[in-house]
């Protein structure tokens, strides 16, 4: 399904259809796949660790489960925040034109790293916008795609190659001084993400499992 | 977890091995149900392979009886597993008769824009290249942050840290280089020190640039990754 975006700046609303782009798209990819003795595309499966079950693909059901062990459907989940206080459901921006709400910084869009990148077509495209994009300008704006309980910080802005909408998350580093030196081996840190490539066998089965 | 480790090179030709502290990542939500009592999230037993199509068809012989005995009964549905918690698993490799494998050929498949296989060859390990044996060079090559951050997609970031004195001078002095000049500098691999970053074996080689920042004595080094850039796809032929 085509996904827009109506961008509402100087009174003027500008409309776009998105392209999702990534570096697949982009320049291909390679993915790791086994064989067997006879050369053929095996399959993968979880086999749980008492050994009874082997899951293939489709064979498993995420749910959420009550005290009782009682599956919740979903439409009765609500979610809270880390003290347990409800969140406010955040609507999907599509159908609605969203009002420029200001302009980033370079630092600002620097304190990011990029989730998700959308290649902007344009419909109609306001004389305002336009000019600003051209020269540089990087716009906040609100972006969801669906409906979420949390805000996806997003940004607008254009090159030579087209104009781009780039879902983003912030990164949260901070100044340090000399007396805030790291231990090597420092256990706070959570787990890092790591490279998509690198594990395409396990990513292979978990798109198959979604689309299962 | 132990932190990577890059070996950084600066404008002044001094070299430090320092370490890469990731971001934090924005913690998900979590549920409760209406009553507010909290729930849990649960993988659960869906059907088995002993219960899946190719068994049962090799059961019932056709797939006029296997239609017959799924309208009577509920032969796709193993009553002792249906339901359960699957618990933690291991991910194995499946042959064609269903059974694990104990050992597989590993190959790397290189598919194009659009999808399609191009070629098929025998898995060759890349190593990660964040700390190389010989020391790496400055590359001197400055981007604008204007222009970069218009023309790449940083998808990972790491802050730069210090972990003794010397280090915080090399890296605050690197940080304030930087900032003085509104750029970021090209960090990479290979003689130019312009070659792709690989943060892990087998990994998607990167574009790496340092970023820098200062306030009074305390700085901001951070290295931005970028997967792809920002540009039109190519249209297919």
């Amino acid at each position: 399904m085509t996904q827009s975006i109506d961008i509402n700046y100087g009174g003027r609303v500008s409309r776009f259809t998105l392209t999702l782009i990534d570096r697949k798209r982009l320049h291909g990819f390679k993915r790791r796949i086994a064989l067997d003795e006879q050369g053929i595309e095996c399959n993968s499966a979880l086999l749980t660790r008492d050994g009874r079950f082997l899951l293939s693909a489709g064979s498993t059901a995420d749910a959420y489960l009550d005290a009782n062990g009682d599956v919740v459907q979903r439409g009765d989940l609500v979610a809270v925040d880390a003290e347990g206080k409800p969140l406010p459901t955040l609507l999907a921006t599509a159908g609605r034109p969203q009002p420029v709400e200001e302009t980033a910084t370079l630092e600002d869009f620097l304190n990011h790293v990029v989730t998700r990148v959308y290649l902007l077509e344009t419909e109609t495209l306001g004389a305002v916008l336009e000019k600003e994009l051209r020269a540089g300008t990087i716009f906040h704006i609100s972006f969801r795609a669906r409906a979420s309980h949390t805000e996806t910080p997003a940004f607008l802005l254009a090159n030579d190659d087209g104009i781009f909408l780039v879902q983003a998350e912030a990164c949260h580093f901070d100044f340090v001084g000399l007396e805030q030196a790291i231990a090597e081996t420092d256990n706070e840190w959570e787990a890092e993400e790591t490279d998509g490539d690198a594990f395409a066998i396990e990513m292979d089965w978990e798109i198959e499992h979604a689309v299962a | 977890m132990p932190l990577r480790k890059i070996r950084l090179a600066d404008h002044r030709g001094r070299e430090a091995t320092v370490v890469l502290v990731p971001r934090c990542r924005p913690p998900e939500p979590s549920y409760t149900d209406i009553s507010g009592a909290p729930v849990r999230f649960a993988r659960l037993v869906k059907s088995t392979a002993d219960n899946g199509h190719d068994k049962l068809l090799s059961r019932f012989g056709d797939p006029e009886s296997l239609s017959r005995a799924l309208i009577d009964g509920d032969p796709e549905i193993d009553l002792e597993s249906v339901g359960r918690e699957t618990g933690p698993c291991d991910r194995v490799h499946v042959g064609a008769d269903g059974k694990p494998l104990y050992s597989a050929r590993i190959v790397e498949v290189v598919v194009d824009r659009d999808g399609n296989e191009i070629a098929r060859r025998e898995l060759v390990e890349t190593p990660a290249n964040l700390v190389p044996d010989a020391a790496p060079l400055w590359s001197g090559k400055l981007i604008s942050k204007m222009e970069a951050a218009r023309r790449y997609a940083f998808t990972r970031a790491y802050q730069v840290r210090h972990t003794n004195s010397l280090e915080y001078d090399f890296l605050f002095g690197l940080a304030r280089h930087l900032e003085e000049r509104k750029a970021l500098a090209l960090v990479g691999s290979g003689p130019k020190g312009a070659g792709p970053l690989i943060l892990e074996r087998n990994g998607t080689p990167m574009k790496g640039f340092l970023e820098g920042r200062t306030r009074g004595e305390t700085y901001l080094l951070t290295l931005h990754l970028a997967a792809f850039e920002l540009k039109m796809p190519e249209a297919g032929p």
